[in-house]
């Protein structure tokens, strides 16, 4: 039976976090320091080296996954990478006090926010895409589709030899104006408003009725294998949708997190080197 | 015109194949069509590409319709053709052989590019992956956290580190030269007013790297203030323990930050012999819970100076040498003005705050007191009065008025002797000022006696003797401030009648200690976190140790009368 990454071990993950959470929500309001809450009263030292140690074990994700051996499991690394992750939000805040400013150390803090929010989307992404993806493709790679979609174009422009030049010419544009994806918008939209195909397709239609007779089936046949065309470049696109969007929150998600990083190690630096 | 035409396929494992065929025509034509006795079968040859004729000239290629064709790499339309010319129509090269033997024309055709890279064409043009598209995740955070660590790291810390001596030692209270610094990125909080014009220069306080601010680092400015608490004799950890920023905090705010709270002062105050075991002072750790009945300073020895702190719980009783009854003076009945009006004296009359609103002015008998209480000793001169608080003067000046009358003259007393009833401005021979001495020394024995009866001195006063059996008062010791280490603002209360703390009603001696206990106070007062009463933590009524540290609102500490 799948267990996924968020239901892994009974949500064993997600009651630590929470228990986590609890816990300093509770010491937070039951501590009175004598000025007002801050990063630097001794639960505030606390709630930091805490909310450190979490940040560089989240970040320390990024080597395990690329290990074959661990004691644990990868899908149990990612479980307690989100769940604490997420912890992560209710230790920092309250390790800041509340207070903000325009320096580095709410600079860290944003930055920490941006990965956490980042991070979010990715997990909805892993919930919902992977289903998805094997609904539009059933089963199909994206390989296999290539190759098929190249073997239509083959024997679309053979079927339309007979034809005239013009109509000829757009059968050319669908063959050699047809891609997959090539920019990160056409991607992340799973269509392409340039398509040749589509073009192709569209023409030829509204041009059927005035061929003359002999090259009727000619231009059907062609009609024909460019809707199969079309369809299957529909499947590969929408693979190749849901592949980036799987793909495109890591661009905020990792180098932010190599930002955040670095913005903590100044943090803590200056923290301490204006003690 | 025949044709002879020879096709070349190269193998895929090199080599090249060779297929050869006639054809006979009139005019030879090339194209995709299946019509064209050369099949150029390409979806980018036009239908009919070209024709080629066979003229007297010689054999002449035209292209078809409005299109060009390539002739030894130049655009043309017509072209004569000789053998080593070489044509290209789409992707095929077409060679002019030379003319073999029953042929007119002969011509090899070859592909440019193999038909079957459709597919490789397609994923060539096609980016399937994010990856392919945007710059790399890595490189990406190389970027970003080379941005981070170079501005908020790299360039404050050389700027401290490099900066050279200048930057790094103590100046007293400069603006750093330059201006902001980079470290103003590290910089946690807003500085409070009265510090923002050093604000830049963050080494100020911070005098050394990875080092808790120093209590050095204040008083190179703040010289003045001295040991809150003397560490010699409080040696317990609660004094000896703390710095100047275990209570004043920086960059909370532009207001001064200053630990009021009443858990600072109960760290201590709760149990004493942690920390001064040898004190009499009692525990406390809350107003409303175990806060002691109030203990006010009260006169016990005027004469030397004696005073006592003695809790209201055992009814202190005062000596002031001084006889009052409030109750007296709130008798409407009993009080006569010197208008003739019948009116209870006010508190207001006699008692009012200081400037500051806190503790009540010194009653001044002249200007109070003395409304009723004249320290007149001549009827025929009401107005006139000996200086109140001053019993060694008394008689002497009251020997000096008398004598002044008689040698004056024109008293207009009936009993007096001629001497001194004479007119003004006339001359007495020796015998007469004799006599009018002697009448003047009497006046002023009687008066001095007056003064000191019951009637003057001693309705408020205790008559005693001196040494010398001069008359006298005993000396008067009040209090201007039961309770010096602390503060009170009348004005505060003032919404409150006086009558509401201090029982003056039924006061009819002053040796009553008239202050509140502190269950009135805790009527409306509670500890700071009270909701439903005033939250009135320690520092509210208690001035923090220091003898001469101005409170936070009041007065100086106590004055004794």
């Amino acid at each position: 039976m799948h267990d996924g990454f968020l239901v892994h071990e009974r949500f064993r993950h997600l009651k630590r976090a929470v228990l986590l959470s609890v816990a300093v929500i509770a010491v937070y309001a039951y501590h009175q320091p004598l000025d007002e809450p801050n990063g630097g009263t001794w639960f505030g030292y606390t709630l930091g080296g805490i909310g450190a140690a979490l940040i560089l074990w989240l970040m320390w994700l990024g080597v395990r996954k690329r290990s074959y051996k661990g004691a644990f499991s990868l899908r149990g690394w990612l479980s307690a990478h989100v769940y604490l992750g997420l912890a992560l939000i209710v230790v920092a805040t309250l390790h800041t006090g509340f207070q903000f400013g325009w320096n580095l150390h709410t600079l860290a803090y944003t930055l920490m926010m941006l990965v956490i929010t980042s991070g979010l989307f990715g997990v909805y992404a892993y919930a919902r895409y992977p289903s998805l993806m094997t609904h539009n493709s059933e089963g199909v790679s994206m390989d296999e589709l290539v190759t098929r979609i190249a073997e239509i174009d083959r024997e679309c422009l053979a079927a339309a030899q007979p034809l005239p030049d013009d109509m000829m010419r757009h059968v050319v544009d669908a063959s050699e104006n047809c891609r997959i994806g090539g920019s990160v918008r056409r991607l992340l939209s799973g269509t392409d408003p340039n398509c040749g195909t589509e073009r192709a397709f569209t023409t030829l239609r509204d041009a059927a009725a005035n061929v003359p007779s002999d090259l009727g089936p000619t231009v059907r046949a062609v009609l024909q294998l460019l809707g199969r065309k079309r369809v299957l470049l529909r499947t590969a696109r929408t693979d190749a949708r849901v592949k980036a969007m799987l793909d495109i929150w890591l661009f905020f998600h990792i180098p932010l997190s190599f930002a955040l990083l670095a913005a903590l190690v100044g943090h803590v630096l200056s923290v301490f080197f204006y003690w | 015109m025949r044709l002879h035409l020879d096709t070349r396929t190269n193998r895929p494992g090199g080599g090249v194949t060779s297929r050869s065929a006639e054809a006979s025509a009139e005019t030879v034509r090339l194209g995709r069509g299946t019509d064209n006795e050369v099949q150029l079968a390409d979806p980018r040859v036009p239908l009919r590409a070209a024709t080629i004729h066979q003229i007297p000239e010689g054999i002449r290629i035209e292209a078809a319709g409005s299109q060009t064709l390539l002739v030894n790499g130049a655009l043309t339309r017509i072209a004569m053709l000789t053998p080593g010319d070489r044509v290209d129509i789409g992707p095929f090269q077409l060679g002019v052989a030379a003319a073999t033997e029953g042929f007119d024309l002969s011509l090899t055709i070859e592909r440019q590019e193999q038909a079957g890279d459709a597919e490789q064409a397609l994923r060539d043009r096609s980016r399937l992956t994010l990856a392919e598209c945007l710059i790399s995740k890595r490189k990406l955070a190389w970027v970003f956290a080379t941005i981070i660590a170079v501005l908020f790291i790299a360039l404050p810390l050389s700027e401290q580190l490099i900066g050279g001596s200048d930057n790094r030692a103590y100046r007293k209270v400069e603006a750093r030269s330059g201006g902001q610094g980079y470290d103003i990125v590290w910089r946690s909080g807003e500085m409070m007013n009265e510090h923002k014009y050093f604000a830049n220069d963050c080494v100020a306080c911070h005098e050394k790297p990875f080092q808790v601010v120093a209590d050095q680092a204040c008083t190179n400015c703040h010289a003045a203030v001295t040991q809150h608490a003397d560490k010699k004799h409080f040696s317990g950890p609660n004094v000896a323990g703390k710095t100047c920023t275990s209570c004043h905090k920086e960059h909370q705010g532009s207001a001064p930050q200053l630990v009021k709270r009443q858990a600072l002062c109960v760290s201590c105050h709760a149990d004493l012999k942690d920390d001064a075991p040898s004190t009499t002072l009692l525990n406390v750790s809350s107003f409303v819970g175990d806060h002691p009945e109030f203990r006010p300073t009260v006169s016990v020895a005027p004469e030397s100076h004696g005073w006592k702190r003695i809790s209201l719980d055992q009814t202190p009783r005062e000596t002031s040498n001084l006889k009052f009854s409030h109750k007296a003076h709130a008798d409407a009945k009993k009080m006569k003005w010197p208008d003739g009006r019948n009116e209870a004296v006010k508190c207001g009359f006699c008692h009012q705050p200081q400037v500051d609103g806190g503790r009540m002015i010194k009653v001044e008998q002249e200007s109070k007191c003395g409304v009723c209480h004249r320290l007149s000793f001549e009827k025929t001169d009401p107005k006139r009065t000996v200086t109140h608080g001053k019993p060694d003067l008394v008689a002497r000046e009251l020997r000096e008025y008398y004598a002044n009358r008689a040698l004056e003259g024109g008293v207009e007393e009936e009993a007096a002797p001629l001497v001194v009833r004479r007119r003004p401005g006339t001359a007495i021979n020796d015998a007469e000022r004799l006599e009018a001495l002697g009448w003047a020394r009497k006046k002023a024995e009687d008066a001095i006696a007056y003064m000191f009866s019951k009637s003057q001195c001693g309705t408020c006063h205790t008559v005693t003797e001196t040494a010398d059996g001069a008359p006298t008062v005993k000396p008067v010791q009040l209090t201007a401030d039961w309770q010096p280490k602390s503060w009170f603002s009348h004005r505060k209360h003032e919404q409150s009648k006086c009558g509401s703390c201090h029982a003056t009603e039924a006061s009819e001696s002053s040796a009553d200690v008239l202050l509140p206990l502190i269950a009135t106070c805790r009527k409306c007062h509670a500890d700071e976190t009270s909701q439903n009463k005033v939250p009135s933590p320690c520092g509210s009524c208690h001035l923090f140790h220091q003898p001469d540290l101005e409170p936070v609102k009041a007065t100086k500490s106590a004055s004794k009368q």
